[in-house]
């Protein structure tokens, strides 16, 4: 149905990929949309370990005989052979994802150890399988390549329902956003939102003010950090981890990890209510 | 008493141990199997044919039930499975889609498993030795690069730049004819100067052996052209009349040895543009195999059998193309 997408213009790492599975996890545990997200960096494991899935499917093929022998592949890479065969259809796509929660949240695994060449090749054909799987997903969330020196970056921005424009705290980034809003029509403002990566509440540079510099009339979305759901990625207990949040007390505000979550929690709410509005106009 | 209970404690630890590392033994025996064995044919495609033929008989026959899967992901392999079968049984009814995913995966296990590279490539077909190549090699590789830049027009583009559909004599004919030598291809192999790439080199290949596996043997990346047709076996004599012939006249014999007399299985033919071309370069290789395309030819949409009283058959293939076979 709809599709949002992460993205940034920096050149270096500012946490989108961090940033983006803790909202799609998120959305997943507390509303009931068919939720698929999906990376499209070259050789980016972070999202498909981040659930452990990896270490499962390695434990599988532990258990077979022959491991080679079920090994057709998943992924996008799989889904590629698929498109290049023009026999890829809507009811295909969760075949070949790692379901993480059930009818709620599937991941699609990234090309994997592919040569940069080939790698190209199938980011041209993630344009496709996006397209298609949104006619079967309620979302798909997408935490896309940064810059826009790609055709295929700009034109998966051009066909995302939401772009989530992702940012730094830090000042300079407000004459970034300001300079691609100038100068590109791709920061459409009916369909962009701008959030905070890796985000500190006791800086100065708080949500507020960023947005009152940037003259936004809402306050821009953030996603705190927290070591330990960064610690969470690293071990592969993401799921776990936001399960657990689940129990926490959510009005001891001064709780990081609460914190977290209701950041999350208002990111959502605000994609829902973008979403909602998109669908309205047309 | 202690001492009998000390003993037979060592005793159940010693046989618990030898079993483990009996297992483990077996296991790593098993692994090393698995490994492509390394030799002199290994990358021929003789050897490579083997190797998928077996890999997707492994793919498609592997009882999943056995491996303790969830019911979901249970159903997402068993859903990947169907897939593949559905594509391989649809690829031999000349469904180009189909024939698309088997040549990715195909191109897929021999780069990934079994580790045709750069190198290694060259032994199943020499492209780096023009020499060396058969006039099937260098037609399959004019027609690949062709397709790269005109998809299904690349015969009627390769055909109409080297005016290859022309009336012309050739040795051994008193009438002009319409065919298509080995010396044309030649010829153009050489002008064409082509610098080919490793993808390129291994999609041929991929072709080669997805061809005399699945597909049309020579005729099939031919008869996915956008021609009026192509037929396959309807000139020449067939094996068994000539080993009836052989056993009468000496002199016959001498002639079919020094391939004088044009075999059914070297007979390829396209209608192109009104005319009915003879392709000379190409050819099945051998009865067995022209006959294994021609029952591929009429197994989609069941044309009726071929058989002595009717030997020929029209049929109208999954992607509209008819074929003729006899």
């Amino acid at each position: 149905m709809a599709i949002i997408t992460f993205w940034n213009n920096n050149t270096g790492k500012i946490g989108q990929t961090y940033s983006s599975i803790a909202v799609a996890t998120q959305m997943a545990i507390d509303h009931n949309y068919k939720t698929l997200f999906l990376s499209t960096k070259y050789n980016d494991k972070l999202a498909i370990d981040a659930f452990g899935a990896n270490v499962q499917v390695e434990t599988v093929k532990k258990l077979v005989k022959n491991k080679n022998s079920m090994d057709l592949e998943s992924g996008m890479e799989g889904l590629a052979k698929m498109a290049a065969a023009s026999r890829l259809t809507a009811e295909m796509i969760p075949n070949y994802t790692k379901v993480i929660f059930k009818d709620r949240l599937e991941i699609l695994s990234g090309p994997r150890g592919t040569g940069k060449q080939e790698y190209e090749k199938l980011y041209d054909v993630c344009k496709e399988i996006i397209n298609v799987a949104k006619r079967y997903y309620d979302m798909v969330f997408i935490d896309l390549n940064n810059g826009m020196k790609d055709q295929t970056t700009k034109d998966i921005l051009q066909m995302s329902d939401i772009i989530i424009f992702n940012i730094e705290q830090k000042m300079a980034e407000i004459e970034n956003v300001t300079k691609i809003r100038e100068d590109t029509e791709i920061l459409i403002p009916k369909k962009t939102m701008i959030l905070m990566n890796k985000y500190d509440r006791d800086s100065k540079y708080t949500a507020k003010n960023m947005s009152r510099e940037l003259g936004e009339k809402k306050t821009m979305l953030t996603v705190p950090y927290t070591a330990l759901y960064s610690e969470a990625i690293q071990e592969g207990s993401t799921a776990e981890f936001f399960i657990s949040l689940r129990s926490k007390n959510f009005d001891d505000t001064l709780d990081n990890t609460v914190f977290f979550t209701n950041e999350l929690k208002r990111a959502n709410e605000a994609i829902i209510y973008k979403m909602q509005e998109l669908q309205m106009r047309v | 008493m202690n001492m009998i209970n000390i003993l037979a404690i060592l005793l159940v630890l010693a046989i618990a141990a030898f079993i483990v590392v009996r297992i483990l033994v077996a296991r790593k025996n098993q692994e090393v199997e698995e490994d492509v064995e390394q030799d002199d044919k290994t990358y021929t495609l003789e050897k490579m044919t083997e190797f998928i033929k077996r890999r997707l008989d492994e793919i498609t026959k592997i009882n999943l039930y056995d491996i303790g899967l969830s019911e979901e992901e249970l159903k997402r392999r068993k859903n990947k499975k169907y897939e593949l079968k559905k594509a391989l049984k649809g690829c031999t009814y000349g469904d180009v889609n189909d024939k698309k995913y088997v040549k990715e995966l195909i191109y897929d296990l021999l780069s990934k498993e079994y580790g045709v590279d750069e190198i290694n490539v060259s032994k199943a077909i020499p492209f780096d030795t023009p020499s060396l190549l058969t006039a099937q090699d260098k037609f399959d590789i004019l027609l690949y690069v062709y397709k790269q830049q005109f998809g299904y027009e690349a015969l009627t583009e390769f055909i109409k730049k080297y005016n290859l559909a022309a009336l012309k004599y050739i040795s051994g004919e008193a009438k002009p004819c319409y065919v298509i030598t080995e010396e044309e291809i030649n010829d153009i192999y050489e002008k064409e100067d082509l610098l080919l790439t490793f993808n390129d080199k291994l999609n041929v290949v991929t072709q080669r052996i997805y061809q005399s596996y699945k597909g049309y043997s020579s005729i099939d990346e031919v008869r996915d052209m956008n021609i009026d047709g192509v037929s396959g076996g309807v000139s020449g004599l067939p094996e068994s009349f000539l080993s009836q012939v052989a056993q009468t006249d000496g002199d016959y014999l001498d002639q079919i040895l020094d391939n004088k007399v044009p075999r059914a299985c070297d007979s390829i033919w396209i209608f192109f543009q009104g005319k009915s071309i003879r392709l000379a370069f190409l050819s099945f290789g051998s009865e067995s195999e022209l006959k294994r395309v021609c029952q591929n030819i009429y197994k989609y949409n069941n044309p009726g059998q071929l058989s002595d009283s009717n030997g020929y058959k029209i049929n109208e293939m999954k992607d509209r193309i008819s074929c003729r076979c006899c």
